[in-house]
């Protein structure tokens, strides 16, 4: 018999049981892939885990409340140069400038929030395009940040494998601590309001919601998330200039595997980045001249396939039925 | 029905797709044959400049092949290259480096282009001890890290603006007076950094500096600055984009100097094409020119270019050439030390006092190109001309005369 959840939502024990099993290889699989590949397939997970990181970030603000914030890239550029400056001109270690990133873009997202979250729709996605560009320009013309000349980091001590090591558990913690994070929002109080924020502002007013501390609530844990990306990334990379992290596509790209793995779900993000980067990594390695067509192709159809994302998937038996609804839903 | 019937056909192509490309099996090097790698821009911004650098690579691939292959040790290697798109972005560089290495084994790296990429190929090549000659990366930030495994074919870029600086405060009347305009980008500002540094010791008196941001059109408001200041030479840090509209809004406004100078926008076939005879006068750098006759081993620097246009029947270009040479200062190397071991060809070249075709080599202990030179070319009459060191019968157009009397 189902039980019920302290939402209301149906849970059963026999289900439960199979997906925690799933979740316990995959993670213990996650935890020994650096005994068992080599540095590419390292770096190449971690690449996947930190594109991980972006998409829940914007899952939060996008896939749970709503509002599509394409110029999220905004705090992953904040937070590699908090991160950048601090190492550089006032020799901070690596974990508290890790912390001042994460800290500088909740402090940002906050402040800026309370303004351009008034905005709805297409007006709040221009108005953050908008601020990341501004950003751009304000860092590019600053000294401390090195202006357009960018900044060189320093140096991560010790052999390739370490340094590849180091980077993929950070990578791979920091997305399960941002799963973990959207999973108790997904469970609480919180992830309702947004929720209902998303699917109608004025009904939730209506019914006791608040929204502009919620929509700023939201903004400011994506930007927490996406802020500890970018330093890391800074760190990993150990140069950056305004072109590299202020730009616009890993934006898109985020967004995409958002919407591909299932937005406003708890693991959709991380299945869209696993899925998009491995078809990518598959389609170049294979087919160089024509990855972009593939690639363009398999994302096309995926989304035909399944419009509400990968999760949407699971635990649904793979039948011709299946695809063939997507299709027909989409009016091929 | 017909919609159920194509949705299995898409989905089969799909899967296909994906069968297809995990079955797909790539040759791998055979034996006698030394394996080189190179993550290179093919597509995005740098596609140009990468598709050039690959060009020069096949080029000198092709020559040493048609030469029975590299001698190391006494024994012919033929050379392979396997080639990967960075689509000019560093992340994808960073992985496509690592590659490379771990997953391909090649024995040697071929340099990516731009300053940029190459921060973060070369942090990789260096944890896993592999050479990187960065033929078109000379960003001196990238010498200040310490790297034993880094070099530079080009002069650093904090240079670049001083052959012309030297050049002109030589010339009648003498100069006294410099506007620097630059880009804010990693190379342009390096390059003005260098020079407003240089020109004091050449007593030249800056009487205006300013940095631009990128995609600026209207220069306007800078150039009635500069008309009031008046300078006797003006020094433009920016690319081709930027330089066109800045003197053709220097006509405009009437602001004139001695001398325009600029990097490397003049050089380009465009420029005349573009600005006509507006473009007459203006100078620029260039890493190599027919002029400075380098003789090397294998080339000198007309055979170089007679081969190249023989071998692959297009045009030598700059990049070509940079390309190649980085591959005929690896060969030098490998074929001096006879071995394939990078800590061994490591000391070879650190200690190498060589000139190829491409000019003078000499690694300081940070791997910049001590030795290197720059050429300063002039428009004249629609076409570029070496004038330091001069084409023969060549002279400096100076001063240049005010956009009135030309």
């Amino acid at each position: 018999m189902a039980e019920r959840d302290r939402l209301g939502r149906k849970t059963t024990a026999g289900g439960a049981w199979a997906t925690r099993t799933v979740f316990g290889v995959l993670l213990l699989a996650a935890f020994l892939v650096p005994l068992a590949l080599r540095g590419y397939w390292v770096r190449l997970l971690a690449n996947v885990f930190m594109f991980g990181i972006l998409a829940q970030g914007v899952n939060i603000i996008a896939g749970y409340c709503g509002y599509l914030a394409l110029g999220n890239i905004l705090f992953f550029g904040l937070g590699a140069y908090v991160t950048a400056v601090l190492m550089t001109h006032f020799g901070v270690p690596f974990p508290v400038a890790f912390a001042a990133s994460g800290a500088g873009a909740v402090i940002f997202s906050a402040g800026i929030g309370l303004l351009i979250l008034r905005l709805k729709g297409q007006y709040f996605l221009m108005a953050t395009l908008a601020l990341s560009e501004l950003m751009r320009e304000v860092i590019s013309s600053l000294d401390i940040t090195g202006g357009g000349r960018g900044l060189t980091l320093p140096m991560f001590t010790g052999g390739a494998a370490t340094v590849n090591n180091f980077f993929y558990y950070l990578m791979l913690l920091l997305m399960l601590a941002c799963t973990f994070c959207i999973w108790l929002i997904d469970r609480s109080y919180l992830g309702l309001a947004f929720k209902a924020i998303k699917f109608d502002e004025d009904a939730a007013s209506v019914m006791g919601i608040n929204p502009p501390p919620y929509k700023t609530a939201a903004w400011a844990i994506s930007s927490l998330f996406t802020g500890f990306a970018g330093s890391a990334f800074a760190y990993w990379m150990g140069y950056i200039d305004p072109g590299v992290v202020f730009e616009i596509t890993p934006s898109i790209k985020m967004y995409l595997m958002m919407v591909l793995g299932g937005a406003g779900t708890v693991w959709g993000p991380v299945a869209g980045a696993l899925f998009i980067e491995l078809v990518s990594e598959l389609a170049w390695s294979r087919f160089m001249e024509y990855q972009f067509l593939i690639v363009g192709s398999i994302l096309i159809l995926t989304c035909l396939f399944t419009p509400k994302g990968l999760m949407d998937l699971v635990g649904k038996k793979f039948t011709w039925s299946l695809f063939t609804k997507g299709i027909r839903e989409n009016k091929i | 029905m017909k919609r159920v019937l194509m949705g299995k056909l898409l989905l089969v192509f799909t899967v296909s797709l994906f069968l297809l490309g995990t079955v797909a099996v790539r040759a791998h090097a055979a034996q006698d044959k030394i394996l080189l790698g190179a993550a290179i821009s093919m597509t995005g911004k740098f596609a140009r400049e990468g598709g050039e650098l690959k060009g020069g690579y096949d080029f000198w691939r092709d020559w040493v092949n048609g030469r029975g292959g590299m001698d190391v040790g006494g024994k012919k290697y033929k050379v392979e290259i396997i080639y990967y798109d960075d689509k000019s972005d560093t992340m994808t560089a960073a992985k496509l480096t690592e590659k490379l290495i771990t997953e391909d084994k090649v024995n040697f790296l071929l340099a990516p282009y731009s300053s940029g990429i190459a921060f973060a190929t070369s942090a990789i090549a260096e944890r896993y001890g592999y050479i990187t000659i960065a033929g078109a990366a000379n960003s001196d930030a990238l010498y200040e890290r310490g790297y034993k495994y880094l070099f530079s074919l080009l002069p650093p870029a904090s240079h670049d603006f001083n052959a012309t600086a030297d050049l002109l405060s030589r010339q009648k009347p003498a100069p006294k007076t410099v506007a620097i305009l630059a880009l804010d980008s990693l190379l342009t500002i390096l390059s003005t950094d260098g020079l407003r540094n240089h020109i004091k010791t050449l007593g030249l008196q800056e009487v205006y500096y300013t940095k631009f941001p990128a995609k600026t059109t209207d220069f306007s408001a800078m150039l009635t600055v500069i008309k009031a200041k008046n300078p006797d030479l003006v020094f433009f840090g920016g690319y081709f984009e930027d330089s066109v509209p800045f003197l053709k809004q220097c006509k405009e406004l009437n602001v004139n100097a001695k001398a325009f100078a600029f990097l490397t926008a003049p050089q380009f076939e465009d420029w005349v094409k573009i600005l006509g005879k507006d473009g007459d006068y203006a100078f620029s750098v260039m890493y190599w020119a027919r002029a400075m006759n380098w003789k090397g081993p294998y080339f000198d620097v007309k055979s170089f270019a007679d081969t190249f246009q023989k071998q692959t029947g297009t045009p030598m270009r700059l990049y070509h050439a940079q390309g190649a040479a980085g591959c005929v200062l690896l060969q030098i190397a490998i074929e001096k030390a006879g071995t394939l071991n990078q800590a061994k060809v490591r000391d070879v070249l650190s200690k190498m006092d060589v000139t190829t075709f491409w000019g003078p080599f000499k690694a300081d202990e940070k791997g910049k190109n001590i030795k290197g030179r720059i050429a300063i070319l002039q428009v004249q009459h629609g076409k570029t001309v070496s004038v330091d060191p001069a084409d023969p019968g060549a002279k400096v157009w100076y001063p240049t005369p005010p956009w009135d009397k030309r």
